[in-house]
């Protein structure tokens, strides 16, 4: 564990005395991460407004095509008359392997489908928030309890953040990074504003909105020079040295200013414009841009000396009710590409097997479309990508496209999830190196499920 | 009963009242009508002060009702006639002149807030694409700013940016054949954000833990939103095509939900009315009893206070429910119409809780201050004399409608999606407030960056305008110059205009401090000099957490 008390000072000093080395930039830093670092990081990929997991992942035999299609068939007129893309059976990506037999990716999930193949990319199916095991007919009994606001953004999302409903601001990364060794305060870091999913009781996460910060005067400085009384003032002033409020809206803002001053600091002198991120840099895709930021700080590790990381980045606009046609295969391109140039990257430097990306959303979608889009859902699949992951293969159950199968959520084939979010969550605990009595307090409820369920580490 | 609470009431208050009501310039100080205007408008700044001194707290908020209001929609329309450019910008920096410039800054004030509630944002593309049909979109937030809750509900319902915005434009009813249902979209928000929320509530806002609906009321609902288009519309058509793109949404029988839709305990029809059946479902909603204290509580959070006490938002409710405020005997506000916003306001600004800060929660009174109105707080206190144009191209800010962490990103009209840039209920992590069960909205997008970034900001901008903003007028900086030599005088001015006199006295001596390290002789450099005390004093005064925080 760490304590406030480490964050503060410390971490000041080492941001100006590390900005005082970079000002001739970064060409002058030594060499950054050794080879045989005890290091790992999660990457958390938020894709926001609720994934339809039925547009990426398709049955490709004939029966199975045809029984989705059924379903879809607004959005395949407009598929069929689009020039850019197709829902074509034959155009699909076939995955094989285990538990996906039948099934395909949509093409523009092409460096995903490669990723797959590799081995290097395997999925879970139908996760999402549950309190105990659920079937429909459990379900419409009233004989199981089910988990509260379903389909509501705030609250689903904040489940898969929390495992609670909105209003809570501790995470499921920031718990496991409060019971690690080798954290530090830049343990946890969103580039992506506050994010509940990275914050921990004891690790703060750095919050950014986007992958540069700006420059905070009496930190631009050159060795040898000192920084002028006004700077100085200034720098004493927003570090808050001195003055301790009764009111404590005033004192949080105040700490909250202090702190987030000093990591803006580090974090600029780390990330901007840092040649180390540039390899998992896709220009124009915002995605790829925060994991360009998100390599810069991992291949920094030496400096900022931590040997457990959470990022997370984002992507918005999966809320696709409408035009998803025009809307969502594009989306899905910019993930597939930035997941492939980000974990090529990282292989290319040796630091393939120490870094698991995944994606969260905030539910699946149903299956039965509306005029042009899909409406909310539930469970949904997810990706995890990663060299240390053991790929090729599908965790869980792709349900059959139908209305009324044992995991058919309402009326229009959402899914009720097979795989709780514990059990998902679990398994990348486990990799990271979360001591396995802990899994049990950051999961309370792994108790209800087969914690090992999600197999996809290990050889 | 009703009466006799309110007269009730009125004993309790007289005190507070008195203030305002035969108010005098001897009656309301400097800091408490600048603390006033921290919750009412865009900032104090010295006009503003004199103003609110002039016409005590009733008689400003009667002045500021009674203010006429420009069309929005007219004001861009003509500047677009003469030189189009990016739409999104050029309301943004109308939004900017009528903050910084406009009289009426009580109704810019309500219609930001109501923006972030009943949102459709221009960061949907489909939405920012059809211009004329969101100038009414704005201009109908502007209308019932001081107007009715319940009646901006009905109305927005029925313009064509709310259903592009939440895609019930051209929704269809279920469809066996083509294996398609009605969209879900608006019934879900407009039950979760805009009316009654997730779960019932008692007249104090206090929840029951009741879930207000469940997924079958959201389909059911989402069936009576069907059928709904301009007229002129082809149906079939991906592309919208109805010329002007504006009006009201007209029903198209053949496409809408003609069997029985239930929701909420109500059932809403059989017919093929669309106009009719929303009509029907919207009665049913809008009477639901969460209605009030549900806006009521965002209301306060967006004005005055992010935890306001139960009695505090029952008061309120109450007001927002009989759609009037008595304010004295002879003074009462609103129309009697249920939801009236006037007798809401009212309530909410003549509280004693929203006007004594002994009454307001202590420790955790008030609130966090939006990155977007401080910005603009700190602009109108240097601003000079400015109005609001009325003809001609609307001012292009550059800078000031960019997408910057100097404002938290938070753009007017440009939220991020319909759940608005912060939540409601965000509890900054491990904090002082946390351990007290409060929660601090707007701190969730007080990042790291959103620090970094304002720290130069009032300095660079708003004082030496280093930064793209040519058609603002200049600064008028003569009134803190004048006194620049003198530090502890050149801190109480910005105290007043920028913290309502709340700058801790170790904040003071501090800032006091660095002002005395800059040199001010005669000489060459006198005023340049003067300049950088200034600079240095807004600097510090607007990065301190009295600024960022109003008590």
């Amino acid at each position: 564990m760490i304590s406030q008390r480490f964050i503060s000072r410390r971490s000041f000093v080492q941001g100006f005395s590390l900005l005082g080395t970079t000002a001739a930039g970064f060409t002058s830093l030594p060499a950054f991460a050794t080879e045989d670092d005890d290091y790992k990081a999660l990457v958390c990929v938020i894709l926001r407004g609720g994934l339809d997991n039925f547009d990426c992942v398709i049955p490709a035999d004939v029966a199975g095509f045809n029984a989705w299609a059924k379903y879809r068939g607004s959005l395949l007129e407009q598929y069929s008359a689009s020039k850019q893309t197709t829902r074509d059976r034959t155009a699909l990506l076939p995955l094989g392997g285990r538990g996906a037999s039948t099934h395909a990716l949509a093409p523009e999930l092409a460096s995903l489908a490669d990723l797959y193949a590799r081995g290097r990319m395997a999925m879970v199916a139908n996760v999402g928030p549950l309190i105990e095991p659920l079937t429909r007919r459990r379900l419409e009994a009233n004989r199981a309890l089910s988990p509260p606001h379903l389909a509501s953004h705030s609250d689903q999302y904040a489940m898969w953040s929390t495992l609670n409903l909105e209003g809570n601001n501790v995470g499921w990364g920031g718990s496991f990074l409060d019971r690690m060794e080798g954290v530090s305060p830049y343990s946890s870091i969103s580039f992506s504003g506050f994010e509940a999913f990275g914050q921990g009781r004891d690790i703060h996460q750095v919050t950014l909105n986007g992958p540069k910060v700006a420059e905070i005067p009496g930190t631009k400085f050159v060795p040898g020079r000192r920084v002028g009384p006004i700077d100085e003032a200034l720098r004493e002033h927003l570090t808050g040295q001195g003055v301790r409020f009764d009111e404590a809206l005033l004192r949080d803002i105040a700490r909250e200013q202090n702190r987030g001053i000093q990591q803006a600091v580090f974090m600029r002198a780390l990330i901007n414009d840092n040649p180390e991120g540039k390899a998992a840099k896709i220009e124009g895709n915002r995605l790829s841009e925060q994991l360009a930021a998100v390599l810069s700080m991992i291949r920094t590790r030496s400096y900022h000396k931590t040997k457990r990381q959470v990022f997370v980045v984002s992507m918005s606009g999966f809320d696709t009710h409408k035009n998803e046609v025009d809307v969502l295969p594009s989306k899905q391109s910019e993930l597939a590409t930035a997941l492939a140039r980000f974990d090529a990257a990282l292989e290319r430097k040796g630091d393939g097997d120490k870094v698991t990306t995944f994606t969260v959303s905030d539910f699946g979608r149903t299956l039965a479309a509306n005029a042009s889009g899909t409406d909310h859902g539930w469970g949904g699949h997810h990706f995890v990508v990663g060299g240390a992951v053991k790929g090729g293969r599908v965790v869980g159950d792709l349900t059959p496209p139908t209305l009324d199968h044992d995991q058919a959520w309402a009326k229009r084939g959402g899914l009720i999830p097979t795989i709780a979010i514990e059990q998902y969550g679990a398994a990348l605990g486990r990799w990271f190196g979360v001591p396995a009595s802990d899994l049990g307090v950051v999961f309370p409820n792994l108790g209800r499920f087969d914690a090992g369920a999600v197999d996809i580490f290990g050889s | 009963m009703v009466r006799s609470a309110f007269f009730a009431l009125l004993a309790f208050w007289a005190s507070v009242w008195s203030m305002g009501t035969q108010a005098t310039a001897q009656d309301v100080s400097d800091e408490q009508a600048a603390r006033f205007l921290l919750q009412a408008s865009f900032g104090p700044e010295k006009d503003s002060i004199r103003d609110v001194q002039r016409r005590g707290y009733v008689g400003w908020l009667k002045h500021q009702m009674s203010l006429p209001r420009m069309s929005v929609a007219e004001r861009v329309q003509e500047s677009r006639w003469i030189k189009k450019r990016n739409f999104g910008e050029e309301l943004i920096d109308l939004f900017w002149e009528q903050a910084l410039f406009g009289e009426d800054q009580l109704r810019q004030r309500m219609r930001f807030a109501l923006s972030q509630i009943v949102v459709a944002s221009l960061a949907d593309t489909v939405t920012s694409r059809h211009h004329e049909a969101y100038l009414d979109y704005v201009d109908l937030l502007d209308e019932e700013a001081l107007g009715n809750y319940c009646s901006l509900v009905r109305r927005v319902s029925f313009q064509p940016t709310m259903a592009l915005y939440l895609t019930y434009y051209k929704n269809q009813k279920a469809d066996e054949e083509r294996g398609i249902f009605p969209d879900e979209n608006y019934a879900r928000e407009l039950m979760q954000l805009f009316t009654i929320g997730l779960e019932e509530l008692e007249l104090d806002g206090t929840s029951t833990g009741v879930p207000t609906y469940d997924q079958d009321d959201v389909s059911g609902l989402a069936s009576v939103f069907t059928g709904l288009a301009l007229a002129g519309e082809g149906f079939e058509s991906q592309h919208n095509i109805a010329k002007p793109f504006r009006g009201e949404l007209v029903g198209y029988p053949e496409y809408h939900e003609t069997s029985e839709k239930r929701f909420l305990g109500t059932v809403v029809g059989p017919g093929d009315d669309a106009v009719a059946s929303v009509h029907e479902a919207l009665d049913h909603l809008l009477a639901h009893p969460n209605v009030a204290p549900f806006i009521s509580k965002q209301l306060i959070q967006r004005l005055v206070s992010s935890n306001p006490s139960p009695d505090y938002i029952e008061r309120v409710a109450r007001a927002f429910n009989a759609g009037r405020y008595v304010a004295g005997e002879d003074v009462s506000f609103g129309s009697g119409e249920r939801c009236d916003l006037e007798a809401t306001v009212a309530a909410i600004l003549l509280d004693p809780e929203a006007r004594s800060i002994t009454l307001s929660g202590g420790d955790i009174a008030g609130k966090v201050r939006e990155p977007i109105i401080r910005a603009i707080h700190i602009m109108r206190v240097v601003s000079g004399d400015g109005e609001v144009s009325t003809q001609g191209l609307v001012p292009n800010y550059q800078e000031l409608h960019r997408d910057r962490d100097e404002w938290g990103r938070q753009r007017p009209y440009l939220s991020p999606t319909v759940f608005n840039f912060y939540r409601p209920t965000y509890v900054i992590p491990g904090s002082a407030t946390e351990a007290k069960g409060a929660v601090a909205p707007e701190a969730q997008i007080m990042t790291a960056s959103h620090f970094a970034a304002q720290t130069t900001w009032a300095d660079r901008c708003a004082v030496q305008r280093r930064c793209q903003i040519n058609e603002l007028p200049p600064p008028d900086l003569v009134p803190f110059l004048t006194i620049a030599h003198k530090p502890r005088k050149l801190v109480d001015l910005l105290d007043l205009h920028l913290t309502a006199g709340q700058l801790d006295p170790k904040t003071r001596s501090r800032i006091i401090t660095a002002l005395w390290t800059i040199d001010v002789r005669p000489g060459p450099d006198l005023e340049k000099s003067l300049k950088k005390r200034v600079s240095l004093a807004f600097s510090m005064v607007t990065t301190s957490p009295e600024f960022m925080v109003q008590q």
